[in-house]
């Protein structure tokens, strides 16, 4: 009997182990692996020697830089090297969501480090508040804020007002729309008229409260109470954070009033940010608008509407532009080949040949004006992604239209905890229509609070 | 030490013969408290040295002596409301995790005929990872997409979908759910061993006695699985109090969106709060150490009180 019992227990148990195994395998991922350029390096310590400016084959040295986008560092570390043929530049695969946890024990435990720090929006303030970037102003970069576009420097600025960062690409936005529902519902795809018919929020929202009739409440603005406020938030650009003293009041109170006004008149829809849900209506067609930036042809539109090429447009958003997203690129104030990282740095993100290269490949585009001077013909060739916007010129779109129009805000450590209260309170906002912007609003302020316990919200 | 060498020249043989044996307990033991040195105590000595500082992980660290605590205990409500979320949710799941458990065990048990193949099934989730299990969760209640809904939609029970994920109650009871669903079979297997090591000869005289099912149940077999409750209701609520995978999976899914807490911080649990104080919301690592100090304690307090509630008395048996 107790012998019988042990056979069993044990190929229940030897099963069991091998599900395991299965399962986990099946958990796993490819985020942590590393991928080194083409040479693999034998240490990621070597000095660079010379400084730039000198012969680009002097310079030497091995450079590590953590991106999420490998696909990018892959096409443009060979273009790199034909400049730069001794400098090698190892790519490791890091997670956004996990970047900056990584780096924080990376710098605490003074294991490894990337020379070339990529700071992406939802993290950047607390980034820049850790102080371990070296100032690109200073000694030995002395590069000058003046040749970035013009409002990009207080984002790339740390409380002290100094530039650490150059822009990876610029993340000025407007709102994506399906040409064919704006056709059909608002009477016209053409981006000229589309501004002119909704000049303002009011308008907005009447000609959503039209749509949402005709359409017996199938298509709706927006696809949710995150979307909307992205681009309501981003267009009040005020700073609202001096030391420790939050005004969240007097930053968000119009943003929530117009934020509600929506999601009263009904032209909102129910879903969250990056749901599931989310992510499909852009396929099926059940609404007209989603806020954009450069970025997003590529990440977010033809990633989730694969099959809809030619059925986009680009308009800019009522009463003014803003940013979404984005991604700074900083040195490490520690690092030992300073000279390369901001050789690669220089080459990808500032010059003519890499801007062309990421122009062309992957869409980005550059933050700096002397590439727009220089090469007037990127706002008038065909882009990447022009033919899947219906043949729209985004570039010159972007950059005449929606550029203009932008105020950078500064960034702070405080401001992860503002957006992660309000991506925690948004869903309740849908769910509850009891709750008020007024109710709503001192929510906010009380959540904010909660979680800054060393600072003052008002 | 000199002693010894002394005693072992003068002694030869003899000498070194009574100095191995006392020597070595110590030398094979010595890997393993080395080795509980570097991982388990010197972290555990270390961050109690944090808690008492101001650090954001990089910069220089300032001491603050017993402020962290303060703060924790007297400013900041979202630690209370953490610590009142972990044990909802665990009232919620261990006593359920417990009745189903041994319910279900004493059924298998009985069983003769696809034993094995139950006990399997019933096994499964606990070793699913809990990502994969936070999915199908947040798949399973999802609003829009959701089966549960698509379900109740379908027979017409409802006309628009519940928003589980969204509710303050709703929420707990979901993660609740993928505890119990998680740890059922784990339960079920450990009591199941208990119930093997049962003799048989108990259950024949209760027989002769004229003791049939449920009797038997409530007098005998509960009774001689004591102990094992016992440890299953100690080491559940040690784990309990640890409660993170699952509310963090639930709602940290989706790639992208970041809600802590999820809706209006009802699932946010203390080492959520831990994680979230520390590298999510903020990087303040010296106030982390304090609530995973202040943590700690709490399991201790409250794993003697199980203990002492469960445990049978010593006269008892």
């Amino acid at each position: 009997m107790a012998l019988t019992t042990m056979k069993k227990w044990a190929s229940a148990a030897s099963a069991t182990v091998m599900l395991a195994g299965l399962l986990s395998a099946c958990g796993s991922n490819d985020n942590g692996k590393s991928a080194a350029s083409e040479s693999p390096a034998p240490s990621g310590g070597a000095s660079a020697s010379a400084a730039a400016g000198s012969n680009p084959a002097d310079l030497k040295g091995t450079v590590k830089i953590w991106d999420w986008d490998e696909t990018f560092q892959k096409g443009m570390i060979p273009e790199f090297n034909k400049k730069y043929p001794n400098i090698k530049v190892e790519v490791t695969v890091v997670n956004p969501n996990d970047y900056l946890q990584k780096l924080q024990s990376g710098i605490a435990s003074g294991s490894d480090v990337p020379d070339i720090i990529l700071g992406e929006m939802a993290y950047r303030g607390k980034l820049f508040d850790l102080d371990v970037l070296d100032n690109l102003e200073a000694a030995p970069y002395d590069f000058d804020r003046g040749e970035l576009l013009d409002y990009l420097p207080p984002l790339l600025s740390n409380p002290k007002g100094e530039l650490v960062g150059v822009d990876q690409a610029i993340a000025p936005a407007g709102l994506a729309f399906r040409r064919d529902l704006a056709k059909e519902y608002l009477g016209t795809d053409d981006p000229a008229e589309l501004e002119k018919l909704l000049s303002d929020w009011d308008s907005f929202i009447e000609k959503g409260k039209e749509v949402k009739d005709k359409s017996g409440g199938k298509v709706l603005m927006f696809p949710g109470l995150g979307d909307a406020f992205l681009v309501l938030r981003g267009q009040n650009a005020d700073s609202y954070i001096n030391g420790t003293e939050i005004n969240l009041t007097g930053k968000m109170q119009k943003p929530v009033e117009t934020l509600f006004k929506m999601r009263d008149a009904g032209i909102l829809g129910k879903n969250e940010l990056w749901t599931p849900a989310w992510a499909s209506s852009m396929a099926k067609g059940e609404f007209l608008f989603y806020p954009m930036a450069p970025w997003g042809p590529k990440w977010h539109i033809s990633a989730n509407d694969t099959e809809g090429s030619g059925r986009w447009g680009l308009v800019k958003a009522p009463e003014g532009s803003f940013t979404r997203g984005g991604t700074s690129v900083s040195i490490y104030k520690d690092s030992k080949v300073k000279e390369a990282a901001w050789a690669y740095i220089q080459f990808a993100y500032l010059s003519d040949d890499g801007g062309l290269f990421n122009f062309k490949t992957f869409g980005n585009m550059p933050g700096v004006k002397s590439f727009y001077e220089n090469n007037p013909q990127v706002l008038t060739e065909k882009g990447a992604y022009d033919d899947f916007f219906g043949g729209q010129n985004l570039a010159k779109y972007f950059m005449d239209t929606i550029v203009p129009g932008v105020k950078g805000e500064p960034q702070t450590k405080y401001d992860s905890i503002v957006d992660g209260v309000f991506n925690s309170l948004y869903p309740l906002w849908t769910k509850d229509t009891s709750i008020d912007s007024g109710a709503a609003l001192k929510k906010f302020v009380t959540e904010v609070q909660n979680k800054a316990n060393d600072a003052t919200v008002k | 030490m000199q002693a010894n060498q002394q005693a072992r020249t003068s002694t030869g043989m003899l000498g070194r013969r009574r100095w191995g044996p006392l020597a070595w307990p110590y030398l094979f033991a010595l890997p393993f408290v080395l080795a509980y040195a570097a991982f388990q105590l010197y972290p555990v000595v270390y961050s109690f040295i944090l808690s008492l500082h101001d650090w954001n992980g990089i910069g220089a660290k300032t001491y603050i002596g017993f402020r962290n605590y303060e703060d924790l205990l007297t400013r900041d409500p979202l630690f209370f409301k953490s610590l009142s979320n972990t044990l909802i949710m665990m009232l919620m799941s261990i006593p359920a995790t417990l009745i189903v458990g041994v319910l279900l065990a004493y059924w298998t048990f009985q069983l003769n005929k696809g034993r094995k193949l139950f006990q399997t099934v019933n096994f499964l989730p606990y070793i699913t990872t809990p990502v994969a299990i936070g999915f199908i969760f947040s798949y399973l209640f999802d609003w829009q997409t959701g089966l549960i809904n698509l379900v109740l939609l379908k027979f017409g029970w409802l006309t628009e979908g519940i928003y589980w994920l969204q509710g303050e109650w709703t929420s707990r009871m979901i993660i609740a759910l993928m505890v119990v669903w998680r740890n059922l079979g784990y339960f079920m297997v450990i009591y199941i061993a208990g119930m093997t090591a049962i003799p048989q000869d108990v259950y024949e005289a209760a027989k002769i006695d004229g003791s049939t099912g449920f009797h038997t149940f409530t007098r005998i077999t509960m009774p001689l699985l004591r102990n094992i409750t016992v440890f299953l209701v100690v080491t559940s609520v040690i784990n309990g109090l640890q409660l993170f995978d699952e509310p963090k999976l639930l709602y940290g899914g989706w790639s992208g969106s970041a809600q802590v807490g999820g809706p209006d911080n009802t699932a946010l649990t203390v080492i959520w709060k831990f994680v979230d104080d520390s590298f999510i919301s903020n990087t303040r690592f010296g106030y982390s150490s304090a609530i995973a100090y202040s943590l700690f304690v709490l399991i201790v307090l409250f794993s003697i009180i199980s203990y002492k509630i469960t445990a049978p008395k010593e006269d008892g048996r």
